[in-house]
């Protein structure tokens, strides 16, 4: 069993509010997420309801863009794009395989 | 004109009530217990306001918030967390149903119709203010006013800042930045980029007079008819309710 802790904060894109992921990989499987930042979102429940839809998935940019666009499409979201975070979410759970 | 309430000024209670009374009037609106409803508030004391979605342990210095009295708290809307000083600014929340008005479905002009009462208002104190998308006001390209929203149901609670006075080296004393000289660069921004209404008008300009000024500033925007009224008794229940989740680290904290 393999337990990879990640974080990793920044701006979602140039014109975007700050992200910031961190949580754990286990066996190459997202086993825990939380997303913060300054960006808006609602319903507020939806990142609740993202961090969720993450939660076993593997850190892969077009599993979790799939996941992430399904889980905001009914959602108003202001500060990043479900690009953004899925890079960042693979950023930050690949930087520390480099 | 359509008939809107407007609630008596809360100036005392502490930023937990505050915030608790923001949610109780959204679901009362929300449940058709109560009217579209606007009010105006200021801190007693400083505090610091955190975004829903933001890390508070990460984005406030906790330690020296504890050590000086000063509330953390996290509020309903997303943003990042802000200074909020007793003497600087006045606070509103406007609650209203979207189909009031056929602009406030959509977020991008909801947030232009709401702000138009504060540049109306702004006007009536004699400043040019502008609506500067996504959901600040500026006067002579300076922020003067910050704004956010969440929804609930098809319910808008739109609350923001009025910054009266400003002091930029204060807003970020209880702020987390990673490095003094970010700290630096930071507030040189906020001198270059905010502004206050004192400034602004280069002379002192009265709570009062800016409350007054905004009231006719959202019934000019909103085609709003203000009647005085105070919180229902369910209202009042409610937000009793809400301060036992606002008031807990378990809230402040949970990110």
């Amino acid at each position: 069993m393999r337990i990879l802790k990640f974080r990793l904060e920044r701006k979602a894109n140039p014109n975007g509010k700050i992200v910031c992921v961190s949580g754990d990989v286990l066996n190459g499987v997202i086993f825990d997420i939380k997303i913060c930042g300054d960006f808006f979102l609602f319903p507020n429940e939806k990142i609740v309801d993202l961090e969720n839809g993450i939660k076993g998935l593997a850190p892969d940019y077009d599993v979790l863009l799939k996941v992430i666009s399904e889980v905001v499409c009914d959602a108003y979201v202001m500060g990043f794009t479900p690009k953004d975070l899925s890079e960042i979410i693979c950023e930050a759970c690949n930087k520390d395989k480099k | 004109m359509v008939r809107f309430r407007l609630l008596p000024k809360d100036f005392k209670a502490n930023s937990f009530m505050k915030m608790a009374v923001d949610e109780a009037v959204m679901v009362s609106v929300a449940s058709g217990l109560s009217p579209n409803t606007l009010r105006f508030y200021r801190w007693k004391e400083p505090a610091v306001s955190v975004g829903y979605f933001q890390e508070a342990e990460k984005v406030v210095n906790v330690g020296l918030c504890r050590k000086d009295g000063v509330e953390i708290f996290r509020r309903l809307t997303g943003g990042g967390a802000v200074y909020k000083d007793p003497l600087g600014e006045l606070n509103y929340s406007v609650v209203v149903r979207d189909d009031f008005d056929p602009r406030l479905k959509d977020v991008l002009s909801s947030y232009d119709l709401l702000c138009r009462g504060i540049v109306l208002g702004l006007e009536k104190l004699s400043l040019k203010a502008e609506f500067a998308p996504i959901n600040d006001v500026l006067v002579m390209g300076r922020k003067v006013s910050g704004n956010a929203q969440t929804r609930l149901k098809g319910v808008i609670l739109q609350h923001g800042t009025i910054l009266i006075d400003v002091d930029p080296e204060k807003m970020f004393t209880y702020l987390n930045v990673n490095d003094e000289k970010i700290r630096g660069k930071m507030i040189s921004n906020v001198k270059e980029r905010v502004t206050s209404l004192n400034d602004s008008l280069k002379k002192r300009v009265s709570f009062l007079d800016v409350e007054h000024a905004l009231i006719l500033g959202f019934s000019e925007a909103l085609g709003a008819d203000f009647f005085y009224d105070k919180l229902s008794l369910y209202e009042k229940k409610l937000a009793s309710d809400l301060y036992n989740k606002y008031s807990k680290d378990s809230w402040n904290f949970w990110r």
